[in-house]
Protein backbone atom coordinates (compact mmCIF):
# COMPACT_ATOMS: atom_id res chain seq x y z
CA UNK A 1 0.00 0.00 0.00
CA UNK A 2 1.65 3.45 -1.06
CA UNK A 3 -1.08 6.18 -1.34
CA UNK A 4 -1.28 7.38 2.08
CA UNK A 5 -5.00 7.99 1.79
CA UNK A 6 -5.39 3.96 1.78
CA UNK A 7 -3.00 3.06 4.17
CA UNK A 8 -5.31 3.94 7.34
CA UNK A 9 -3.67 2.04 10.10
CA UNK A 10 -6.26 -0.04 10.87
CA UNK A 11 -6.77 -1.80 7.30
CA UNK A 12 -2.79 -2.59 7.23
CA UNK A 13 -3.88 -4.33 10.91
CA UNK A 14 -6.83 -6.11 9.18
CA UNK A 15 -4.90 -7.10 6.55
CA UNK A 16 -2.35 -8.78 9.21
CA UNK A 17 -5.16 -10.47 10.68
CA UNK A 18 -6.40 -11.57 7.26
CA UNK A 19 -3.18 -12.64 6.32
CA UNK A 20 -2.60 -14.88 9.48
CA UNK A 21 -6.20 -16.66 8.77
CA UNK A 22 -5.25 -17.64 5.94
CA UNK A 23 -1.73 -18.88 6.73
CA UNK A 24 -2.94 -21.11 9.80
CA UNK A 25 -5.61 -22.19 7.68
CA UNK A 26 -3.08 -24.04 5.47
CA UNK A 27 -1.06 -25.07 8.97
CA UNK A 28 -4.23 -26.85 9.89
CA UNK A 29 -5.06 -28.15 6.46
CA UNK A 30 -1.86 -29.84 6.46
CA UNK A 31 -2.44 -31.16 10.03
CA UNK A 32 -5.46 -33.06 8.18
CA UNK A 33 -4.03 -33.96 5.40
CA UNK A 34 -1.21 -35.57 7.54
CA UNK A 35 -4.14 -37.35 9.89
CA UNK A 36 -2.94 -40.69 9.39
CA UNK A 37 0.82 -40.50 8.84
CA UNK A 38 2.93 -41.93 11.78
CA UNK A 39 5.15 -39.62 13.88
CA UNK A 40 3.51 -36.64 12.31
CA UNK A 41 3.09 -33.83 15.16
CA UNK A 42 0.76 -31.80 14.84
CA UNK A 43 1.52 -27.94 13.72
CA UNK A 44 0.30 -24.71 14.63
CA UNK A 45 0.90 -20.85 14.09
CA UNK A 46 1.94 -18.86 17.40
CA UNK A 47 -1.83 -17.85 17.85
CA UNK A 48 -1.34 -16.11 21.52
CA UNK A 49 2.12 -14.16 20.30
CA UNK A 50 0.12 -12.87 17.05
CA UNK A 51 -2.97 -11.86 19.69
CA UNK A 52 0.14 -9.70 21.41
CA UNK A 53 1.21 -8.27 18.61
CA UNK A 54 -2.03 -6.99 17.25
CA UNK A 55 -2.71 -6.09 20.95
CA UNK A 56 0.59 -4.38 21.11
CA UNK A 57 -0.10 -2.54 17.86
CA UNK A 58 -3.21 -0.97 18.26
CA UNK A 59 -1.93 0.60 21.28
CA UNK A 60 0.47 2.26 20.22
CA UNK A 61 -1.67 3.62 17.90
CA UNK A 62 -3.72 4.88 20.67
CA UNK A 63 -1.17 6.47 21.94
CA UNK A 64 1.03 8.42 18.81
CA UNK A 65 -1.44 11.40 18.07
CA UNK A 66 -3.67 11.10 15.02
CA UNK A 67 -0.85 11.82 12.12
CA UNK A 68 -2.84 10.15 9.47
CA UNK A 69 -4.46 13.21 8.10
CA UNK A 70 -0.79 15.57 8.52
CA UNK A 71 1.56 12.95 7.23
CA UNK A 72 4.51 13.98 5.41
CA UNK A 73 7.53 12.83 3.61
CA UNK A 74 9.13 12.85 6.05
CA UNK A 75 7.18 10.56 8.34
CA UNK A 76 7.80 6.52 7.51
CA UNK A 77 4.87 5.11 6.04
CA UNK A 78 2.74 3.30 8.66
CA UNK A 79 2.49 0.37 6.44
CA UNK A 80 6.54 -0.27 7.20
CA UNK A 81 6.15 0.58 11.16
CA UNK A 82 3.17 -2.33 11.21
CA UNK A 83 5.36 -4.92 9.44
CA UNK A 84 8.20 -4.35 12.26
CA UNK A 85 5.03 -4.78 14.45
CA UNK A 86 4.51 -8.63 13.21
CA UNK A 87 7.58 -10.32 13.28
CA UNK A 88 8.31 -13.23 10.49
CA UNK A 89 8.36 -15.89 13.52
CA UNK A 90 4.22 -15.01 14.28
CA UNK A 91 3.70 -16.12 11.01
CA UNK A 92 6.17 -19.44 11.46
CA UNK A 93 3.89 -23.16 12.26
CA UNK A 94 5.87 -24.98 14.81
CA UNK A 95 5.11 -28.14 16.57
CA UNK A 96 1.76 -27.74 18.61
CA UNK A 97 1.49 -29.66 21.71
CA UNK A 98 -1.61 -29.63 22.76
CA UNK A 99 -2.23 -32.17 25.79
CA UNK A 100 -3.99 -35.28 23.96
CA UNK A 101 -3.04 -38.48 23.02
CA UNK A 102 0.31 -39.54 21.60
CA UNK A 103 -0.93 -42.85 19.80
CA UNK A 104 1.12 -45.90 18.88
CA UNK A 105 1.98 -44.34 15.43
CA UNK A 106 3.88 -41.60 17.71
CA UNK A 107 1.25 -39.06 16.43
CA UNK A 108 -0.97 -37.16 18.19
CA UNK A 109 -4.16 -36.16 16.61
CA UNK A 110 -7.01 -34.77 17.33
CA UNK A 111 -9.56 -34.52 14.51
CA UNK A 112 -12.39 -32.79 16.59
CA UNK A 113 -9.56 -29.81 18.09
CA UNK A 114 -8.16 -29.62 14.49
CA UNK A 115 -11.76 -28.82 13.49
CA UNK A 116 -13.14 -26.51 15.77
CA UNK A 117 -9.43 -24.70 15.76
CA UNK A 118 -10.44 -24.43 11.73
CA UNK A 119 -13.81 -22.34 12.32
CA UNK A 120 -12.68 -20.40 15.08
CA UNK A 121 -9.67 -19.34 12.53
CA UNK A 122 -11.82 -19.21 9.99
CA UNK A 123 -14.81 -17.07 11.51
CA UNK A 124 -11.55 -14.62 12.76
CA UNK A 125 -10.77 -14.29 8.92
CA UNK A 126 -14.20 -13.89 8.03
CA UNK A 127 -14.13 -10.75 10.60
CA UNK A 128 -11.35 -9.14 9.40
CA UNK A 129 -12.42 -9.86 5.83
CA UNK A 130 -15.81 -8.04 6.47
CA UNK A 131 -14.10 -5.14 8.45
CA UNK A 132 -11.84 -4.39 5.51
CA UNK A 133 -14.82 -4.45 3.24
CA UNK A 134 -16.73 -1.85 5.46
CA UNK A 135 -13.98 0.18 4.87
CA UNK A 136 -13.56 -0.22 1.48
CA UNK A 137 -17.39 0.30 0.78
CA UNK A 138 -16.79 3.86 2.93
CA UNK A 139 -14.16 5.05 0.65
CA UNK A 140 -15.90 4.15 -2.11
CA UNK A 141 -18.89 6.12 -1.03
CA UNK A 142 -16.33 8.95 -0.45
CA UNK A 143 -15.43 8.64 -4.05
CA UNK A 144 -18.69 8.59 -5.40
CA UNK A 145 -20.27 10.76 -2.92
CA UNK A 146 -22.95 8.26 -2.98
CA UNK A 147 -23.72 6.83 0.58
CA UNK B 1 -5.07 -20.38 -0.54
CA UNK B 2 -3.77 -22.10 -3.64
CA UNK B 3 -1.06 -23.83 -1.59
CA UNK B 4 -4.09 -25.07 0.91
CA UNK B 5 -5.74 -26.70 -1.71
CA UNK B 6 -2.74 -28.57 -2.57
CA UNK B 7 -2.36 -29.70 0.82
CA UNK B 8 -5.97 -31.16 0.98
CA UNK B 9 -5.84 -32.28 -2.21
CA UNK B 10 -2.67 -34.54 -1.62
CA UNK B 11 -4.70 -35.89 1.92
CA UNK B 12 -7.60 -37.04 -0.58
CA UNK B 13 -5.58 -38.60 -2.63
CA UNK B 14 -3.57 -40.45 -0.36
CA UNK B 15 -7.08 -41.48 1.08
CA UNK B 16 -7.93 -43.07 -1.67
CA UNK B 17 -5.13 -44.56 -2.70
CA UNK B 18 -5.59 -46.24 0.42
CA UNK B 19 -8.97 -47.55 -0.36
CA UNK B 20 -7.40 -48.64 -3.62
CA UNK B 21 -5.00 -50.51 -1.86
CA UNK B 22 -7.29 -52.07 0.73
CA UNK B 23 -9.73 -53.05 -2.19
CA UNK B 24 -6.98 -55.41 -3.79
CA UNK B 25 -6.23 -57.02 -0.64
CA UNK B 26 -9.97 -58.10 -0.03
CA UNK B 27 -9.96 -58.57 -4.08
CA UNK B 28 -7.35 -61.40 -3.08
CA UNK B 29 -8.31 -62.41 0.23
CA UNK B 30 -7.91 -65.61 -1.09
CA UNK B 31 -5.66 -65.89 -4.27
CA UNK B 32 -2.96 -68.79 -3.96
CA UNK B 33 -1.62 -68.07 -7.50
CA UNK B 34 0.52 -65.18 -8.51
CA UNK B 35 0.08 -63.26 -12.32
CA UNK B 36 2.48 -66.30 -14.13
CA UNK B 37 0.65 -69.09 -12.17
CA UNK B 38 2.54 -70.47 -9.99
CA UNK B 39 1.76 -71.24 -6.46
CA UNK B 40 2.46 -68.23 -4.34
CA UNK B 41 -0.07 -66.38 -2.31
CA UNK B 42 -0.98 -63.01 -2.70
CA UNK B 43 1.07 -60.61 -0.46
CA UNK B 44 -0.71 -57.96 1.46
CA UNK B 45 -0.33 -54.50 0.19
CA UNK B 46 0.35 -51.90 2.68
CA UNK B 47 0.23 -47.95 2.27
CA UNK B 48 2.71 -46.11 4.22
CA UNK B 49 2.28 -41.85 4.41
CA UNK B 50 4.93 -39.36 5.21
CA UNK B 51 4.43 -35.66 5.53
CA UNK B 52 5.64 -33.66 2.59
CA UNK B 53 8.02 -31.09 4.20
CA UNK B 54 8.72 -29.42 0.37
CA UNK B 55 7.53 -26.13 1.85
CA UNK B 56 9.27 -26.85 5.41
CA UNK B 57 8.55 -27.12 8.22
CA UNK B 58 7.38 -24.17 9.09
CA UNK B 59 4.27 -24.26 6.79
CA UNK B 60 1.43 -26.42 6.46
CA UNK B 61 2.64 -29.57 4.91
CA UNK B 62 1.12 -32.22 2.35
CA UNK B 63 1.15 -36.05 2.45
CA UNK B 64 3.24 -38.10 0.31
CA UNK B 65 2.31 -42.34 0.10
CA UNK B 66 4.19 -45.44 -1.23
CA UNK B 67 2.60 -48.87 -1.41
CA UNK B 68 4.55 -51.68 -0.11
CA UNK B 69 4.35 -55.11 0.91
CA UNK B 70 3.39 -56.66 3.73
CA UNK B 71 6.55 -59.27 4.52
CA UNK B 72 6.04 -59.11 7.92
CA UNK B 73 2.59 -61.07 8.66
CA UNK B 74 2.75 -64.76 7.98
CA UNK B 75 0.57 -66.72 5.32
CA UNK B 76 -2.67 -67.84 6.59
CA UNK B 77 -1.81 -72.08 6.51
CA UNK B 78 -4.94 -73.84 6.10
CA UNK B 79 -5.08 -77.85 6.22
CA UNK B 80 -6.91 -78.90 2.65
CA UNK B 81 -5.14 -82.06 0.94
CA UNK B 82 -7.68 -81.94 -1.67
CA UNK B 83 -6.98 -78.11 -2.66
CA UNK B 84 -4.60 -78.36 -6.11
CA UNK B 85 -1.97 -76.06 -4.45
CA UNK B 86 -1.66 -77.64 -1.62
CA UNK B 87 1.66 -78.91 -0.48
CA UNK B 88 3.31 -82.07 -0.17
CA UNK B 89 1.90 -82.11 3.63
CA UNK B 90 -1.99 -80.87 2.74
CA UNK B 91 -1.30 -77.54 3.58
CA UNK B 92 -2.49 -74.49 1.45
CA UNK B 93 -0.87 -71.04 1.87
CA UNK B 94 -3.58 -68.58 1.71
CA UNK B 95 -2.50 -64.17 1.63
CA UNK B 96 -1.51 -62.65 4.86
CA UNK B 97 -4.81 -60.09 4.21
CA UNK B 98 -7.41 -60.27 7.58
CA UNK B 99 -10.96 -58.89 6.23
CA UNK B 100 -11.32 -57.70 9.57
CA UNK B 101 -8.60 -55.22 9.85
CA UNK B 102 -8.57 -54.39 6.18
CA UNK B 103 -12.70 -53.18 6.74
CA UNK B 104 -11.42 -51.29 9.80
CA UNK B 105 -8.78 -49.41 7.68
CA UNK B 106 -11.28 -48.85 5.42
CA UNK B 107 -13.37 -47.27 7.39
CA UNK B 108 -10.81 -44.44 8.74
CA UNK B 109 -9.64 -43.73 5.22
CA UNK B 110 -13.09 -43.17 4.36
CA UNK B 111 -13.38 -40.59 7.15
CA UNK B 112 -9.82 -39.18 6.68
CA UNK B 113 -11.40 -38.57 3.28
CA UNK B 114 -14.00 -36.72 4.43
CA UNK B 115 -11.85 -34.56 7.02
CA UNK B 116 -10.21 -33.48 3.90
CA UNK B 117 -13.46 -32.73 2.02
CA UNK B 118 -14.86 -30.53 4.43
CA UNK B 119 -10.83 -28.29 4.89
CA UNK B 120 -11.45 -27.82 0.82
CA UNK B 121 -14.96 -26.16 1.39
CA UNK B 122 -13.89 -24.44 4.20
CA UNK B 123 -10.98 -22.82 1.88
CA UNK B 124 -13.16 -22.45 -0.67
CA UNK B 125 -15.87 -20.16 2.07
CA UNK B 126 -12.41 -18.31 2.57
CA UNK B 127 -11.52 -17.51 -0.71
CA UNK B 128 -14.90 -16.34 -1.86
CA UNK B 129 -14.99 -14.24 1.29
CA UNK B 130 -11.76 -12.55 0.32
CA UNK B 131 -12.98 -11.69 -3.19
CA UNK B 132 -15.82 -9.90 -2.25
CA UNK B 133 -13.59 -7.35 -1.18
CA UNK B 134 -13.36 -6.78 -4.71
CA UNK B 135 -16.85 -5.80 -4.53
Amino acid sequence: MQSSFLSTPTLDLLERAAVFGERRHEVLAGNIANISTPTYRMRDLPVREFEQALQAAVERQQAAPASTSATTASEPAPANRVDDLFPARVFQASDANPENLTFQDANNRSLEMQVMEMTKNSMMQNFALQLIRFQMNSLQSVISEQP
Amino acid sequence: MQRTLDISTSGLVAQRHRLDTIAGNIAHANTTLDADGNVAPYQRRLITFMADEANGKSRGAGVKHRVELDAETPFRSVYDPSHPHADKQGIVKYPNVDIITEFSDALLATRAYEANIAVIDMTRQMAEQSMQILV
